[in-house]
Order: C-alpha cells, then sequence, then structure tokens
C-alpha cells in the first residue's frame, strides 16, 4: 500500500526529476554551469568550485538537521561573509559575477530545500500509509475478536439458558413429573451460577491488578493448585508431575492470582494431551542477564502449537479450541498477571510434540529461605 | 445424570427411538425428561464419537425406523455436523436435528444440504415439540 503523491505544481516538471539519486550530478552541473558563467564573466571559477558548490552542500545537510528557515539563514550569512570578504580585500566586483555567484548560490539552495521537501513528504506518506495499514489491521482483529467473542458467549450461554427455560417450563405447565420437580428446580440453579461464574471470569478478565500482594512460597503455590487439578487430569489420563527446589522460593505476589496463572497452563497441557500423557510443572531459580529470577515451567507431551498460531496463544480471546472448550481468555488472562508481578510468560513448542510454558518471575537479589516476619 | 423413570407418554403405542447428542450433561437430562414425556425412546450420547458409534450400531441392528437424531453442532471429539455428513449416504428415513446457540451462515449452509432442521437455542418446549414433530412428520412421508 503506497500514499499517493500529490500532483506536481505548475512549472514544477524539472523538479519532479530531483530524487535522491540525481541530486549531487545535478549540484555538480549546475555549479559547472555557474563556473563558465564566472570564466566567462571574468571572475575566477576556482571561486564558484572551492565556495558556492560546499555553501550549498552545507545548507542542504543543515536543513536536513534543523529545518530549512535555520539552513535558509545560514546560507545567506555565508554568501553574505563571503562577499564582505571580498569587499574587503578590495577585490574586483562585477555585477554580472555578483548576480551569477548569489543567483547560482540561491539557486542551488532552492532545489536542495525542494529535494528535501520532497524526500519528507514521502517519508510522511509512507509513514502515514503504515500507519493506516495498522489500523485497518487493528480494527479487522477488533472485528474478529468481537465475532469470536460473540460465539462463545452464545455457546457458553446458550445452553445453560436453554436448560434453565426448558426446565422451568416443565415445572411451570406442570409437565414435569412430581418426583422430578425438585430436579428440575435443582438444574435451573445450578445453570443460572454456572452464567454468574462465566460472567465473572469475563469481568475478571476486564479488571485486575491492585491486588495485595504478600511474600510467599512459590511451591506451596504449585502443591495446592496441582492438588485441585489432580481429579480433573486422572479422567483424562494424564499424569501431573512436579518438580520443585530444595530451597523455597519466597517471591511478593498475589497467592490467588499466581495459582490461578499456574492452573491455566496446567489446564492448557491437560487439554494438549487427548490421549493422557505425562504433564511436568516444575519450579527452579535461574539468572537472566544476570538477574536472579524463579522460573515456573509447564510442559506436555501433547499436539503443540502450530508455528503460525503462536504469535497469538496470548492474544484474548484466540482459541484452537472447540467453542466451549476454552473462552481464549486463559492465556491472555495468564499473561496478564504475570506482567502486573513484573515477568513474562515464554512459550517454545513444537508442533506433534508438545509445549512447554515458562513463566519467569524477577526475584529480589538477596532471597532469604525463611518467611519474613509481618 | 442417571436414568430417569419417565412416565410412558399415553398416544404413543409405538414407542420412536431418539438419539441425542450433546456435551451438556444438563441439557440431555432435560431433552430426555422432554421427549421421554412426548413418548420417545430416548438414547444419549456425549460428544461426536459416541454419537458415531450410536449410530453405526442403530444401522447395524436396523432399529425401528423412523427414528430421529437430535445433535448439538459443537461437540467435542467430532462435532455433530461432521459425523452427520459422514453418514450422509444412509441417511434414509433418519431425521436430524440440530440445535446450536450459534448459528452462523456456514454451519446453517451445511445443515440445510443435509437436509436437517436447524433449531437454535434457547427455545421453549412448545417449539422444541413441535420442531420434533414436524420434522418426523416429513420423514415419515418423503415427498
Amino acid at each position: 500500500m503506497r500514499a499517493e503523491h500529490a500532483p506536481a505544481r505548475s512549472g514544477a516538471v524539472v523538479i519532479e526529476r530531483i530524487n535522491r539519486r540525481s541530486v549531487v550530478p545535478l549540484a555538480l552541473g549546475a555549479s559547472l554551469v555557474i563556473g563558465l558563467g564566472d570564466f566567462a564573466t571574468g571572475v575566477e571559477v576556482a571561486f564558484t568550485l572551492l565556495y558556492i558548490f560546499p555553501i550549498a552542500l552545507g545548507t542542504w545537510f543543515r536543513g536536513r538537521a534543523f529545518g530549512n528557515t535555520l539552513a535558509a539563514l545560514s546560507g545567506l550569512l555565508s554568501a553574505a561573509d563571503e562577499f564582505a570578504w571580498r569587499v574587503e580585500h578590495h577585490m574586483h566586483l562585477h555585477p554580472w559575477s555578483m548576480l551569477w555567484n548569489h543567483g547560482g548560490s540561491l539557486g542551488i539552495f532552492v532545489l536542495c530545500v525542494e529535494v528535501l521537501r520532497r524526500l519528507r513528504a514521502y517519508v510522511e506518506g509512507e509513514r502515514q500509509s503504515r500507519q493506516l495499514a495498522v489500523e485497518q489491521l487493528r480494527h479487522a482483529e477488533r472485528l474478529n475478536v468481537i465475532g469470536k467473542l460473540a460465539a462463545g458467549i452464545a455457546h457458553e450461554l446458550g445452553t445453560p439458558l436453554n436448560v434453565i427455560a426448558t426446565n422451568a417450563e416443565l415445572v411451570d405447565t406442570e409437565r414435569a413429573p412430581p418426583e422430578l420437580v425438585h430436579r428440575c428446580c435443582r438444574l435451573i440453579i445450578d445453570q443460572s451460577e454456572r452464567i454468574a461464574s462465566i460472567i465473572r471470569q469475563l469481568l475478571d478478565f476486564g479488571r485486575r491488578g491492585g491486588s495485595d500482594r504478600q511474600a510467599t512460597d512459590l511451591g506451596a503455590i504449585v502443591e495446592s493448585t496441582v492438588r485441585l487439578l489432580e481429579p480433573l487430569a486422572r479422567k483424562r489420563h494424564v499424569e501431573l508431575e512436579v518438580a520443585l527446589p530444595k530451597e523455597p522460593i519466597i517471591v511478593s505476589v498475589n497467592h490467588l492470582e499466581l495459582g490461578q496463572v499456574l492452573s491455566n497452563l496446567a489446564l492448557n497441557a491437560v487439554q494438549a494431551m487427548p490421549k493422557g500423557g505425562r504433564s511436568l510443572v516444575e519450579l527452579r531459580r535461574d539468572q537472566e542477564r544476570g538477574h536472579p529470577v524463579a522460573v515456573l515451567s509447564v510442559s506436555d507431551e501433547g499436539t503443540g502449537i502450530r508455528p503460525e498460531d503462536v504469535p497469538r496463544v496470548f492474544d484474548p480471546f484466540f482459541t484452537t479450541k472447540g467453542v466451549g472448550e476454552g473462552t481464549g481468555l486463559g492465556l491472555a488472562v495468564a499473561y496478564g498477571i504475570v506482567a502486573d508481578h513484573g515477568g513474562r510468560v515464554s512459550v517454545a513448542t513444537e508442533w506433534g510434540r508438545g509445549s512447554r510454558f515458562d513463566v519467569i518471575l524477577p526475584l529480589p537479589y538477596k532471597t532469604s529461605a525463611t518467611l519474613p516476619t509481618v | 445424570m442417571g436414568d430417569v423413570a419417565i412416565h410412558p407418554a399415553t398416544e404413543a403405542r409405538r414407542r420412536p427411538s431418539v438419539l441425542i447428542a450433546d456435551d451438556s450433561a444438563e441439557q440431555r437430562w432435560t431433552l430426555r425428561l422432554a421427549l421421554s414425556m412426548m413418548g420417545f425412546d430416548v438414547r444419549e450420547a456425549a460428544d461426536g464419537r459416541e454419537l458415531f458409534w450410536a449410530l453405526e450400531e442403530q444401522s447395524r441392528l436396523g432399529a425401528a425406523e423412523p427414528s430421529l437424531v437430535i445433535a448439538d453442532v459443537y461437540m467435542p471429539a467430532y462435532d455433530g455436523l461432521e459425523v452427520l455428513e459422514a453418514w450422509r449416504d444412509s441417511m434414509a428415513g433418519r431425521a436430524v436435528i440440530f440445535i446450536t446457540a450459534f448459528p452462523d451462515s456456514v454451519v446453517s449452509r451445511r445443515i440445510e444440504s443435509l437436509g436437517a432442521e436447524l433449531l437454535p437455542k434457547p427455545f421453549s418446549l412448545r417449539a422444541f415439540s413441535e420442531c420434533v414433530r414436524s420434522t418426523l412428520r416429513r420423514a415419515r412421508a418423503p415427498s
């Protein structure tokens, strides 16, 4: 996508031909013409070649660096300086030579300024078109996200809503067998709670941060979260293994949020292995560019992530799971929480072999093995 | 959701069979209740794979015709559309209703080309029973 150049103004046909490549030979040619003019009017040629051309070139560079007004002033100053020097040294001042010298100098200057203006307009046009393209992409992405969100919400809420509506109708029309009325009502309550929890989850995604943090042993978070997930993993024939360091790693975090990060990653690992397998949750100390960090990695031997999907895995609502299985918020939420804690999440994956997600949290330089007394 | 003893409907002499495929247990239970009261013999499938094997078994045993299949479009393993499209050739005498909360144009077109009915969620019990009756009526008397 290229920006349309503004149509050339009248009488600018020559200038139209000027670009970055042709400006130097043109300037040299112009200097040569002025030099020939000098020779004809009896002024020494060396003056033009040694002074006018450097002055013009200098003006051009100054124009690039400081803007055209300043450059024009400085160019005029150079010319005036040269004029004064000549008067001082009682040199011959022929009116035609004056016209040649200063007219030529001005011409070259105007030429340079015009080239500069064109280059600037070109760069600006490119920048604008790129920005426009990015804007359009963002807009398309937003629409895409809204579409996915709509589909996700429709499915997530549609089913429980349907169960509620149908059961309420069964009870209302007294068609439900009396011994099942209680169960119908129970279903209505359960499904309403499910809808409420989905809405809460969506709202949680919207507002994060401002959480209270406490010095917490990351190992304890890992253990409690894995214990919570184990029944589900077993049901899917996934073995959750835990590897913790000997010394506890104490970091100031919000343990609920960190637990959510880990459970989101571990749930993904479990869901990535439809045929079952082994998932390793490992906590260790490491160094990153000289800084101590805690690395919490969750690896699986599942399907992996397609290379084209890797850059989008942390995007909100991006999901490769079927509608209803995932809202596409899990990794986005995890990333946001870890970023709030000053860390980051990285992913290493091989299509068909499995993935590993690393949560990297910065550690204070001196970490004590004991919890500080509060 | 375990099996539920349902009162047999009075008007059903020959109980036609219906197969419900949905990944939500609550949804299956509710539909089973409603369909049992309409006098159907209900069987369930919790995902696309179970639906496939249920259809396989049904065709092997030559189950009572016409049979009705009510399937969710989006399900784990295989989705309902994929499975029933695979069975496209032996659809004779089998009525199919798809239920989905998000019937986009692609899904609607695929359902239409299968000659199946589309019932968007959420639906009322009245709309559901009306859809079941009209679909069965059409399957019994093919034009």
